[in-house]
């Protein structure tokens, strides 16, 4: 099929294209709106000056990224995201809340970024608090000379309940969806013109 | 030169010509054409690793002005520095990007005053469509992340839209223009980029004058102008079965040159120490074996099970550079490397899960992996087809595979000489895909691209069309 014979073809089944996108999009919207809404909500942790004797030597700096990583591992497993249910009255399992939950440390800082994603803005930044606080609690080192002990970790940033959804994303949902159909009604007006324009020669294959 | 003179003052009077005139003036010369097109990528290629980046400036200003005039320039530079690594000087947009970009500028101006058919097939309209839907689904006000992402996201889009637009000028251009020397410049430049990898990696040459071809991150494994070993053995395995799948076709007075470039590019795919590279290749000879018969076919698979059972420990050995197999340190590594491929592999599927329908983002994978990865350093997939499921979800997913699948069969019902080569190339890519981002790096990508293009495109052996004289 020629170009031209193509685009005589758009302009032919232009109400078509443009309704199919509408539509499209329109459900889209629709969709994505009814959609149960999430929010996400972070707290921040760094490894303190805990480590080192006084916190600012090299040996500290070095062990806080990889301490932080212990901290993150630590947080996934079950006895802890249990005490996190109990602090934060929550109806899930330990096992289902992981999938809201995300605890991240890397190797080039100290710091521990707790990520939960719930329907309700409340719950979520509720239990990114009490993973922190859960995680502080268990950091502390007993003293050795009888003073108070130290924590190895300290929140620097309590998550605050977000207000905005993090999800589901209408205008890229809605914006996609729209592209796409654009796609997929051009694909089938361009079959549709292959085959009556070009009977004997299936689709994909060189004419001429 | 005065041709080229004489060529540019009339397509600078195209606008007195008109459109007939300005296709004429692309379609004259055609020899000369590509003979410029490889002379201004050879001298831009030898400023580039003299590092002298005003002169590589102008030398691909040049190009891409020419291509405007004479598009078989900008095809002929391309398929001669497709496989090199990009200099800084560029960033953020490419050479490839700037001399594609021209070149199908070049197309489009000849298009009103081209007296042929152009064919738009379905699987073409698609394949732009999803280069749109990518492009569309970068911008972050759609995507709703951090502005910061979205020049990576943008520059990796960018990647896909020139694969795409090298195939589409490509197959336009070689209605006009001959295959068989364009393959030729491209197993040229594929050539040229093995034996970048080979020099310093045997400490051959005075390779200080040659650094700026290559990757200044030099390891124990042979890389050249990649990233890392394994993208030079994906180039080097598709050069080297586009060389194989050429053989048969080559008049016998070219064979020997033919052979060298094999020569090269088997090295090159070797010394990588890649073993996806070396699994592509026997796919891709394998099937081009099985093109031919099926008996073949089954020698090629018993040899190639015997060498890999055979010389596997000695693979191990010499990648390793010289440390003990057994070392726990080396098992340690190597097990942890592998440890960081699963993680991102089950990273891309933990990703799609969160939105399965349309994916989180075209090129955002790298910036949302992280809290599935642990420590790993490995924040991007290292498979094609997990980052497209995961960015792009059932969407993308079925539009890429609805595409690959059009082009399979176009490809299989093709009687054009390079189907062989083209089935072959295209097998070894797909196993390929399955280790590497090969859809965001045109460096590897784009012999594929032309190969395709003018499997599918290209007029089998049609004479070089003569200037219309008029």
């Amino acid at each position: 099929m020629e170009l031209r014979v193509f685009l005589r073809e758009v302009w032919r089944y232009l109400f078509f294209i443009t309704g199919a996108v509408l539509l499209v999009a329109v459900l889209a919207f629709f969709v994505s709106n009814a959609t149960a809404k999430t929010y996400t909500a972070e707290s921040r942790l760094v490894v303190t000056a805990g480590l080192g004797t006084d916190g600012t030597g090299t040996d500290t700096v070095l062990a806080a990224p990889r301490v932080g990583q212990t901290y993150a591992v630590l947080a996934t497993t079950m006895p802890v995201l249990q005490k996190v249910i109990d602090r934060a009255g929550l109806s899930y399992d330990p096992v289902e809340l992981l999938r809201h939950l995300n605890v991240t440390a890397n190797l080039d800082t100290p710091f521990l970024v707790v990520t939960m994603i719930d329907k309700d803005p409340a719950v979520a930044a509720a239990t990114a608090n009490a993973l922190g606080d859960v995680l502080v609690e268990m950091s502390t080192v007993a003293s050795t000379d009888g003073t108070a002990g130290r924590d190895l970790l300290a929140v620097v940033e309590a998550a605050s309940v977000p207000t905005d959804p993090s999800g589901p994303r209408v205008l890229f949902n809605t914006v996609l969806a729209a592209a796409a159909a654009l796609v997929i009604a051009l694909v089938i007006v361009a079959l549709v013109a292959t085959l009556r324009h070009d009977p004997a020669q299936p689709s994909g294959v060189r004419v001429g | 030169m005065s041709l080229l003179q004489g060529d540019l003052a009339e397509g600078v009077g195209g606008l007195r010509l008109g459109w007939a005139g300005a296709y004429r003036v692309a379609n004259r010369n055609v020899g000369t054409q590509l003979a410029v097109g490889v002379v201004l990528g050879l001298l831009y290629l030898a400023v580039v690793a003299l590092s002298i980046g005003q002169a590589a400036f102008l030398l691909i200003a040049a190009a891409a002005a020419i291509a405007l005039v004479w598009p078989g320039v900008g095809l002929a530079t391309l398929a001669l520095i497709l496989p090199m690594r990009e200099p800084d000087l560029f960033q953020p947009l490419y050479v490839v990007s700037i001399v594609l970009g021209s070149t199908a500028f070049g197309c489009l101006l000849r298009l009103p005053g081209d007296p042929h058919e152009l064919p738009v097939r379905p699987a073409i309209v698609l394949a732009v469509g999803y280069a749109v839907y990518t492009v569309i689904s970068v911008v972050p006000t759609v995507s709703g992340y951090p502005v910061a992402w979205a020049p990576t996201a943008a520059l990796e889009a960018l990647r896909i839209v020139s694969g795409l637009g090298i195939f589409l000028v490509a197959g336009y251009l070689f209605r006009s223009i001959p295959w068989r020397p364009v393959i030729a410049i491209a197993l040229l430049g594929a050539s040229l980029a093995a034996v970048l990898a080979l020099l310093p990696f045997w400490h051959i040459g005075p390779l200080g004058s040659l650094a700026g071809l290559l990757n200044p991150q030099a390891t124990d494994r042979a890389s050249g102008g990649f990233s890392n070993a394994n993208y030079l053995g994906f180039l080097a395995a598709q050069g080297a079965l586009l060389a194989l799948g050429c053989w048969r076709i080559t008049p016998s007075r070219y064979r020997p040159l033919l052979a060298v470039a094999l020569a090269s590019l088997v090295t090159a795919t070797v010394v990588s120490f890649s073993r996806s590279a070396y699994i592509g290749t026997v796919v891709g000879v394998l099937v081009l074996a099985l093109l031919r018969s099926r008996r073949i076919a089954l020698v090629v698979a018993i040899v190639a099970a015997i060498l890999a059972v055979v010389l596997y420990p000695t693979f191990l050995e010499a990648r390793l550079a010289g440390n003990e197999v057994l070392d726990p340190s080396v098992i340690a590594a190597r097990a942890q490397s592998e440890n960081w491929r699963s993680l991102a592999f089950a990273a891309g599927i933990s990703i799609f899960l969160t939105e399965p329908i349309f994916g989180v983002g075209y090129g955002v994978f790298q910036h949302l992996s992280p809290p599935y990865i642990g420590a790993s350093p490995a924040t991007f997939s290292h498979d094609a087809y997990v980052q497209i499921l995961a960015e792009q979800g059932l969407v993308g997913v079925l539009m890429v595979a609805t595409v690959l699948v059009s082009l399979a069969v176009s490809l299989v019902r093709s009687s054009h000489p390079l189907r062989s080569a083209g089935i072959a190339m295209g097998c070894g890519y797909l196993v390929q895909s399955f280790f590497i981002n090969s859809t965001t790096s045109i460096q590897i990508s784009g012999l594929l691209c032309l190969t395709l293009a003018a499997a599918l495109s290209a007029i089998p052996d049609r004479p070089v069309e003569r200037a219309e004289e008029t």
